[in-house]
Order: structure tokens, then sequence, then C-alpha cells
């Protein structure tokens, strides 16, 4: 241990020091006066070994130049906007990416339609250098970009990999990548880099200055790059890392915008076809099922305001416990009236339960169908009366009994009565009224639903029809970070009214035996 | 507004307590409140003596004491939280650990047992009455939470001198300041100076019950090359020790909140605690601002080790540290604020 610096050595250093500053007040604080009177007299404070700190560390600081705290504040606090606002983005690319998958599913499903037979206007737009490339490579059908549109370059994030990296090459330098080009960048995709970050690498580049164009927005995220950059050296390379995250959520800005763009096409085309394929049909009436334009319509509508379906089928698990119960006694099969993408099905199927589906979008149907679940194109009440008595262990529906008339739904509770075992369960979810926003504002996005409906009311109905121990459900609440955040009544009852549970689920038995006779 | 402020007096024992009360009735006249100040004389036995005490707290109705109006009173500490005051704000400094996370239970004498009833009993009673509770921090809230069902806010005070921490050149040695005593584990930090390779020295400062016994550890395993204890340390040299130390080792068993953490950040240093040590963990992360190891002295040895044999991310995370605490906004007029609102 002779390297070891002696203690003596330590300790006179650090009482050195110390001497070098002013201090209010030492020792007990129980003791002392009061600060204001402490901090006067600096003069008493050897100046010499003072200034001498003073210099050490000035001397020090110009070497490495640390950054200032408010600096590092500013950049924390920047950084912690751009982390909140990625995350946003991140939804809104989601919701867009599910959109797109469902409608290219929906695309697929309308080209299958036999009125699409005459193929008079197939996608044959062929990938050429010429004019023309721009918008076949825009709609996805052409694998290259024209060379020279630096205008089109936000389109070139929707990329990946080698294709990304031509056509970057191709839209920023007119030309396509060279080998050495390739694998750099390649290492750096490999590396984790962003693809803005290799855009405003690329357009870093002399050969890119010597082309003299430029684009602004490009020019301002290269600036934030080449900050980064700059910083990225060995004392501070911790400064870069905000920097290099905030030309990622910059990216996924950009990316939101292309892909909301790219969906929207989609849709454009989606809606084409669905009028060219009602016009084959024949046209059909008014119901939303029945005109495909509509169907299509709201295929995509359920799918942006229902949530993801990962999502929901979560939020379905709440009931498995509930289901375990009322499977434990029936050992009928499941029937779910308005099954939608089929969230539902599938999860019952995973769990092992028997259960087919009704709904009355042909659309929706072919999409469960294509996931393997049974399930058929009818109407809910005509469903449950073709079902014969005491055969069923649940009847279930999720956001259907919204739709209906009260007369159907009328007649819904009396059918599902009829053909549950006892001890059966119906289970609905509707939106919940007694939250605010849902009851005046939410509830009417959807256009075919028809009224809120009151847990009370629906709790009547149940135990009208026979049903017995009748459980309100209220799930969903508003995330409480938007509630707000006082404490008190006034705030608790506010939050109550507009921040509470957005659905709730009416669950009914009926009753295992029949009373006995008096 | 007129204030009541009221807190143990333990003579002669200064530690956290002292300077969160002192640092309190400052804060409060510096914006102008008039401050008086009940200091209730607390001894930890017998037994008896702290139910006297309950009880009289209990008794004591200070919404007008002698006709003078006072419009709030403020309590930091068991049991002169049994005051009864219509505005009655109580910040939670600690509870009496003993009857609750230091309980014994079965192996408890039958007259800390009988107190543990009693004092399970007056917390949740009088704590109900108060107006608004907070905690000192997330864990006392929590302890609060679990063991009495009380939900009560955290609410983060500054350490004493905190705008007059500095950083300066990192030299060889970490750092523990904190008085000698069993929950504040010193002998888990010397044992760990046997350990580390590193050329580190190990610098104590404080006294307490435990001081000669780690005098005697130091001299007895021939450690007087590698570790000193300061008895003495005023605050100047205590400031200059922070800012010159490589980093602060802070080991103490489920610490309440704990200065030395934030000092530590103050001073722009990484702090070395463990998974066990409450307070810290609500300003640590592991590998952020410093490391979490495992209550051993071989964990504290090793974290020791990659504080020197990396200076620059011994660095980063003092800095990082201190980021951190300018973000969480701690300071005197947040809560002085929150006190009285």
């Amino acid at each position: 241990m002779s390297d070891q610096p002696s203690i003596e050595q330590l300790l006179t250093r650090i009482r050195k020091e110390a001497h070098g500053f002013a201090i209010p007040s030492q020792g007990n604080p129980a003791r002392r006066a009061s600060l204001t009177l402490a901090t006067a007299p600096v003069d008493l404070i050897d100046i010499d070994a003072r200034l001498e700190a003073i210099e050490r560390r000035l001397e020090r600081d110009a070497a490495s130049l640390p950054p200032t705290i408010a600096e590092l504040r500013t950049g924390l606090q920047a950084q912690a906007s751009a982390i909140a606002a990625q995350r946003d983005r991140m939804a809104a690319i989601d919701r867009a990416e599910n959109e797109i998958r469902i409608l290219r599913e929906r695309l697929r499903v309308l080209s299958l339609a036999p009125s699409d037979r005459d193929g008079s206007d197939a996608p044959a737009a062929r990938a050429t250098e010429g004019e023309g490339a721009e918008s076949t490579w825009a709609e996805g059908r052409s694998p290259l970009a024209p060379r020279d549109r630096l205008d089109l370059w936000p389109q070139l994030l929707l990329e990946e990999g080698d294709v990304f990296l031509n056509n970057a090459y191709r839209v920023l330098l007119d030309r396509d990548i060279d080998l050495p080009g390739l694998d750099g960048y390649r290492h750096k995709l490999a590396e984790g880099r962003g693809r803005l970050e290799i855009l405003c690498d690329i357009s870093s580049s002399p050969e890119f200055v010597a082309r003299g164009k430029d684009d602004p927005t490009l020019r301002r995220q290269r600036r934030i790059f080449s900050w980064a950059r700059w910083v990225d050296r060995a004392p501070f390379r911790f400064l870069s890392r905000p920097l290099y995250r905030f030309l990622r959520s910059n990216e996924n800005g950009i990316l939101a915008v292309q892909a909301a763009r790219v969906a929207l096409a989609a849709r454009g085309t989606v809606a084409a076809l669905g009028e060219r394929l009602n016009a084959g049909n024949g046209g059909g009436d008014n119901a939303v099922a029945t005109d495909p334009r509509l169907d299509a319509y709201y295929l995509a509508f359920e799918n942006a305001m229902r949530g993801p379906e990962d999502v929901i089928r979560a939020r379905h698990g709440y009931y498995l416990d509930t289901l375990a119960a009322v499977k434990s006694v029936c050992d009928g099969p499941i029937l779910d009236l308005g099954s939608g993408r089929g969230e539902w099905l599938g999860l019952l199927r995973d769990c092992g339960y028997e259960a087919r589906g009704i709904d009355l979008s042909p659309a929706m149907v072919s999409v469960c169908r294509d996931k393997g679940l049974d399930v058929t194109h009818n109407d809910a009440l005509s469903a449950l009366r073709a079902v014969p008595d005491s055969s069923l262990s649940v009847v279930s529906g999720f956001h259907i009994i919204e739709h209906l008339p009260f007369p159907v739904l009328f007649s819904l509770f009396e059918e599902a009565f009829r053909v549950l075992q006892p001890g059966g369960l119906v289970l609905f979810e509707t939106p919940n009224p007694e939250n605010v926003f849902v009851g005046s504002y939410s509830f009417y996005h959807d256009p075919t639903h028809r009224h809120p409906l009151t847990p009370v009311t629906m709790g009547f109905l149940a135990r009208y029809h026979g049903f017995e121990t009748v459980d309100i459900a209220r799930l969903h609440p508003h995330d409480p970070e938007t509630a707000v955040r006082e404490e008190g009544p006034v705030a608790d009852r506010f939050n109550a009214l507009f921040y509470g549970p957005q659905d709730y689920a009416i669950l009914a038995h009926k009753p295992r035996e029949e009373y006995p006779s008096v | 507004m007129r204030l009541i402020v009221t807190v143990n007096a333990t003579p002669f024992l200064t530690g956290g307590a002292t300077y969160h009360f002192a640092g309190l009735v400052d804060a409060l006249q510096a914006r102008g409140h008039e401050v008086e100040t009940l200091r209730f004389p607390f001894t930890f036995h017998p037994e008896a003596s702290i139910e006297r005490l309950m009880n009289w707290c209990e008794t004591l109705d200070l919404t007008a004491p002698n006709g003078q109006h006072v419009d709030k009173v403020i309590s930091l500490q068991f049991p002169g939280y049994g005051v009864r005051h219509p505005h009655h704000v109580v910040w939670v400094m600690h509870q009496h650990r003993a009857v609750y996370d230091l309980y014994a239970g079965e192996d408890a004498s039958p007259e800390v047992q009988r107190l543990h009833d009693l004092i399970h009993d007056y917390d949740k009673r009088v704590l109900a009455r108060a107006e608004r509770i907070f905690a000192n921090s997330r864990n006392v809230s929590t302890r609060l939470l679990r063991y009495n069902g009380i939900a009560a806010e955290p609410l983060y005070h500054p350490p004493p001198l905190a705008e007059f921490y500095r950083c300066d050149e990192a030299l060889d040695y970490v750092f523990l300041p904190s008085r000698m005593e069993a929950l504040k584990r010193q002998d888990l930090v010397l044992e760990a100076a046997k350990l580390w390779r590193s050329p580190v020295i190990c610098v104590l400062a404080g006294r307490g019950g435990l001081l000669e016994q780690n005098r005697q550890f130091v001299a007895e395993n021939d450690l007087g090359g590698k570790v000193v204890i300061l008895e003495d340390c005023p605050d100047a040299e205590k400031l200059a020790l922070y800012a010159n130390c490589l980093g602060v080792i802070y080991p103490p068993r489920d610490e309440d909140y704990g200065y030395v953490t934030l000092e530590a950040q103050l001073a722009a240093k990484p702090v070395i605690t463990c998974a066990d040590s409450g307070g810290p963990l609500e300003f640590v992360a592991d590998g952020e601002e410093g490391f979490i190891v495992e209550p051993t002295a071989q964990g504290i040895a090793d974290a020791v080790d990659r504080l020197w044999s990396d200076r620059a991310k011994a660095r980063d995370m003092g800095r990082l540290g201190l980021a951190r605490y300018l973000e969480r906004d701690i300071s005197w007029d947040t809560v002085v604020g929150r006190l009285t609102e």
C-alpha cells in the first residue's frame, strides 16, 4: 500500500480547502442564532487561501468546460418533454399502423368480392426511373425512390434496412449507394442509430453540400445532429445523449405524419373499392352492415376509436374469473353477440372454452373467420331465437346493447334467459353514462349508437326477466394522471363524475334452481 | 400567520431531527410568520414515561392558549402530534419506530408489547384528527400506510446549508458523515475497508454510542493507514470533505429520509447505498446516481473499487445526482407553501 496518499496529507489539504470558503454558521444548529448575522463576516476569512482555491478551480474549469447547472437543468427539462412527446407519437404510430393493417385486410376482402372481376385497373404500374416513379414509390408499388427529389425525404423514414439506405442516396444525392457507404451505414443501423440521424449524416457530406440544394426541415434536424456529434466526445459525451434522443423523437414525429398520410390514402382506396362493390351488388339498404362503404368505414372507425386489439383483449381478461365460476356449474357453449374483431372469442378459445359468435357486419365476420374463429353473419335476436332452451353457459355482448332499439333489447334479455342453463351468465359491456364525459360526449362518437343505457335501467331489466345476483362492474377509469390533482370532497366528486369508469358491465345469472313452489 | 411548531426535546442528542426542526422554524420566520415552538422532553426509557407524555399531549388544546389566537399548529413527531387544534398539520418526521418497523413482536418485553398496542391506537386516533398529514419522505409515508392505513403525502426538505455545497476535484477517499449508531452501520463500512483493493482512504465523521467500538476495530485490524475517524467535524470541513471526495458511502438500515444522500448530490458526488437502506433509495438508482449494493462488506468494497477504477463514470453519476436533485425542486419555499396553504 505504498502508493496510497497519507491520511495526514489528505486532512491538511482538506482543512486548507475548507478555510477558503465562508459558511454561515458552524456547529450545533440548536445553538446558532440566525442565518443573516452569521453570513456577514467574510473579511475574517483568509482572502489569499480563498483566491488560491478559486484560481485553481478556474484553471481546471477552463480545461474541462463542465456544463453549468443551468445548462444541465435546461437540457434535462427539454429531454423530459421530448420523451413525453415521443410517447404520444409512438401511440399515434401504433394507431396508424394498426389502421393500415385493418385497411389492408379490408382491401383484400373487397378484392376477393365477386364484383371485382374486371381487373381493368389492376395495380400494374411498373417501377420506372423516369417520371411517374414518384407516385408508384409513394403508393408502395415500387421499391425504388425517384432520384434527386429532396422534398420526398420524409417518406424515406417509412422504409427499413438496405432499401432505406439506397433510397436515401437516391433522394438526397441523386445516385445509388456505393459499397463502402452501404457497409458503413448498415453498421450504423445495426448499432441502433436512428434513420433521421443517418439522413442528417448523409446530408452533412461534402457531396450533398456541393449539390447546393437543401430542405429547411432537414436543415433544422441536421443542426441538432451536428451539435450532438460535436459534444459526442470523451468528457461530455453524456450531453450528447439527450440530443440524439431528441433527434429520435423528431424522427418518430415525422414518421407519424407519413404513416397517417399512407393510412389516409389507403382509406381512400378502400372507399373507392367499396363503392364499386356496392354498385356491382346493386346497392343496399340503409343499415350500416349492408352498405359496404359504411361497413368499411365502421371497421376503420372501430379500429381508431375502440383501441388496439391487444389492449381490448387484455381488458377482457377481467371477466375470466367470473367465467371460470360459471363454467364450473354449466357445461354449455358460449355465444357472443356482435363479435367485432373477435378479441373476446380469441381469448375464450385460448382459454379452451367452446364459443361462437355472430356479427351483422360481413367485414367483421371475415376478419374473425381469418383468425379461425367460428363467427356467422346474423343479427343478435335471430341468432338467439335459433338456440334451444337451457343450452348455453354464457351469452355475452361487448358494446352492442347501446346499438339496439328498446323492444329488441327487451327481447334480447328475454331470449337470453330462455337459452341459458341454470347458473348461466349474461354479460353485456356498454359505455358508462355515470361518467359525464362519456354520457354527454364520447358516447356520440359512434354514429350507430342510439342512447346511453344506465346501470340502473339495465339492472332492472335483468331482474325483471328473472336474473339473479345482478352485478354492475364499473371499468376502465381515465388515467389517474388526467384527473384533478387536489384533495377534498369537491375534487373527489368532480373526479368521480368526470374521470371515473368509462364502461360498465352487467353480469347477471340465471337462478341455479327453480324456487320451490309455496 | 401565527404558528406553533411542536417537536420533542432530547437534550444533547443532536441529529437529523434537530436540523429539520431548526430549518423549519428558520424558514417560517424568514417568510414573515410568527412562530412559537413547543418542545416536549422525550425519554426513550422507561416505557411509562412515554405513556405519560402521550396522555399529556392529548390533553393540550392549542386553539387559543391564554386567549391568544393561533392560526395553525405544525407537529413533527410522536407524541407531540397528539395535541389538539382545528387547523393541525402533521408533518411526520418518523413514528416511534421501536413499536413499528423495529418491533420485535413476540420477543419484545411485556412493557414494550403493551406500549405497542397503546401507540398503534394513539397514532390512528390522533392522526385522524389532523387537518392534513405529510410525511418526511416516501419511506415514512409508506410505513404510515402499511402500519396505520394512513395516507400521507411525502414532502421533502433541503438539508442544512444546502446552498453552500460545492464540487471540487475528486481525491482518493470516500466519505461517510453520520452518527455512530447501529442503524447507521459504520461497522459494515469498516469491514468493507478491509476488502477494497484500490488505494482509497475511508473518512468517517461523527460521534455516538459506537465511536469507541469503531476506533477499536480500526486499531485491532491495523486499518490506521486506510481509515480515519473524525470525531469533531465543523461544517466548513464537512463541506470540503464532501467537495473533494471520490464518493459517499451511506449504508443505513431503513433510514427515514437521510440528509447524507442529498448532501452528496448537492456536492455532485455518487452515493453507494444498500438495497435495504430505505430513504436513500428514493434518490439513488443503481448505476445512475450511484450504486445500490447488497448490505454486505463485499458489496460495498466492490462498489468502492468500481468508483476508483472508473472516475469518469463516478463523476457523471455525481452530476446526474445533482441534476436530479435540482429537478425535484426540494426547497423551503415549497415546504412552507404546502404546510401553510
